[in-house]
């Protein structure tokens, strides 16, 4: 094949990217355009009077472009803000999953439309990927290590005196413990401390460090019995000799050593 | 693209998982609860008894409740892999598989989907569906066979179980299987 002959097998590739699936009165286009996750966009048409409507179809957010159910949309949202005013998107609800779209009355300019939000669509998902590597597996270490620190902590104290909630006073909400136990007027804060890599591992501390600093400014400071981090020393993003200065830290605020995971028959005396 | 490593590193353990017997102690299987994530999809989780007592094996089923033509079979395994090991998807995105040349990349909906020994997510479509219609897809027990057929899934006597869809009547919803837009009121 000589080269203007591959030129042309690269062009009817491309072109044979193309495809639709016909849906009632919308037609779904499956676009060239793809995400990190081995998925090709698809965007969908439709019309409404004299305009068409070209749209995501609520797929974006609605996990279709992504398999894990741990996906915050929240963490979408600076992304979404400029990626929707650069491409001029509109948003619409649609059973509680936000559907982008955006509309022409010019046949000609679908074709902008359907790029735009192609584009859109692969740009979006692929900024969040990178933004946030590891994030699903972080995500469920997470949830295993509050599941068995919080099953050990259930076995060793008194079920009533386990708080419900997990914040000490509606005016400090956003400071949040992973259990708080009570005895009376005074009570015990414990965080989790973990993470899949040294970077979430050093956001997990830090935040640690700063809700402790932060009650411990508090009013409710005098009521606090014991001040405990549990810190997953098992976990892959926990290396010693980085994280010492970030354990120290923590320990100011504790008026104590953290503890480890591994030595985790300390917390009975604690709590 | 990658491959997953816990997948890749342990591919026995995995196509034990996928493709080794596992029996649901529930039948028939029903979509009782709805989505915490998604009000409009109705939502099936329990656990799958493995042969090799591999912990935690689970059969996800979703449905979409204002269309029987939209959902999703899935075995997990979260304490093995954070992804879906398996799966069915009667509807939604195009898969890619990389490894082909582009021309034939493309894997539309409905298809299964699995991991290689490179851990990396190959879809495909079995000869089964190749030329379903979407209105073919209603009959939701046919393809909930099939995938119990492809993922070893039985019950105690050898034999595949049934699932009922969610009732949308009871719902209140208009179902549109065709044309999913149809109510929606964009502002142009």
């Amino acid at each position: 094949m000589n080269t203007l002959e591959l030129f042309g097998e690269i062009k009817d590739t491309f072109c044979s990217l193309w495809k639709y699936k016909v849906r009632g009165e919308t037609i779904e286009i499956i676009t060239p355009y793809t995400t990190p996750n081995a998925k090709f966009v698809s965007v969908f048409i439709t019309q409404r009077n004299d305009s068409y409507i070209v749209t995501d179809g609520g797929w974006l957010l609605g996990g279709e472009y992504y398999d894990t159910d741990n996906i915050d949309n929240k963490s979408f949202n600076s992304l979404l803000k400029y990626f929707e005013a650069f491409y001029e998107l509109r948003a619409i609800d649609h059973y509680g999953t936000k559907m982008f779209y955006n509309s022409t009355k010019q046949p000609e300019m679908v074709p902008n439309k359907v790029h735009d939000l192609s584009q859109f669509i692969s740009q979006t998902v692929t900024s969040y990927a990178s933004a946030n590597p590891d994030l699903e597996k972080n995500l469920k270490d997470v949830e295993n290590f509050r599941v068995e620190v919080d099953s050990y902590i259930k076995g060793i104290v008194n079920p009533e005196s386990l708080s419900k909630q997990h914040f000490v006073s509606k005016d400090y909400e956003s400071i949040r413990f992973n259990a708080i136990i009570t005895y009376g007027k005074e009570f015990s804060l414990v965080k989790y401390v973990t993470g899949s890599t040294f970077d979430h591992f050093r956001s997990s501390i830090t935040k640690a460090s700063a809700d402790f600093q932060i009650i411990n400014s508090s009013p409710f400071n005098i009521a606090i019995r014991n001040r405990i981090a549990v810190l997953n020393d098992s976990a892959p993003g926990f290396e010693v000799k980085k994280s010492q200065l970030y354990v120290k830290l923590l320990e100011e605020h504790l008026h104590r050593s953290v503890t480890l995971w591994s030595q985790r028959d300390r917390l009975l005396k604690l709590l | 693209m990658r491959g997953i490593p816990e997948i890749k590193n342990n591919f026995t353990k995995y196509k034990s998982i996928s493709y080794g017997k596992k029996i649901t102690k529930i039948n028939p299987i029903t979509f009782n609860d709805n989505k915490p994530s998604r009000p409009d999809f109705l939502y099936h989780k329990s656990i799958l008894v493995h042969t090799f007592n591999i912990d935690n094996v689970q059969l996800l089923a979703e449905q979409r409740k204002f269309n029987d033509c939209s959902y999703k079979f899935q075995i997990r395994c979260e304490s093995f892999c954070v992804k879906p090991l398996f799966r069915f998807d009667s509807d939604g995105s195009t898969h890619q598989n990389r490894s082909l040349p582009l021309k034939v990349q493309q894997i539309p909906t409905p298809h299964f989907n699995y991991f290689n020994e490179d851990g990396k997510s190959v879809a495909f479509i079995p000869e089964e569906i190749k030329d379903v219609t979407y209105s073919d897809l209603r009959d939701m027990q046919k393809y909930f066979e099939l995938f119990c057929k492809e993922s070893y899934i039985v019950l105690d006597n050898n034999s595949f179980p049934t699932i009922i869809k969610g009732d949308q009547r009871e719902l209140n919803l208009d179902l549109h299987n065709e044309d999913f837009l149809s109510d929606v009121n964009f502002e142009i």
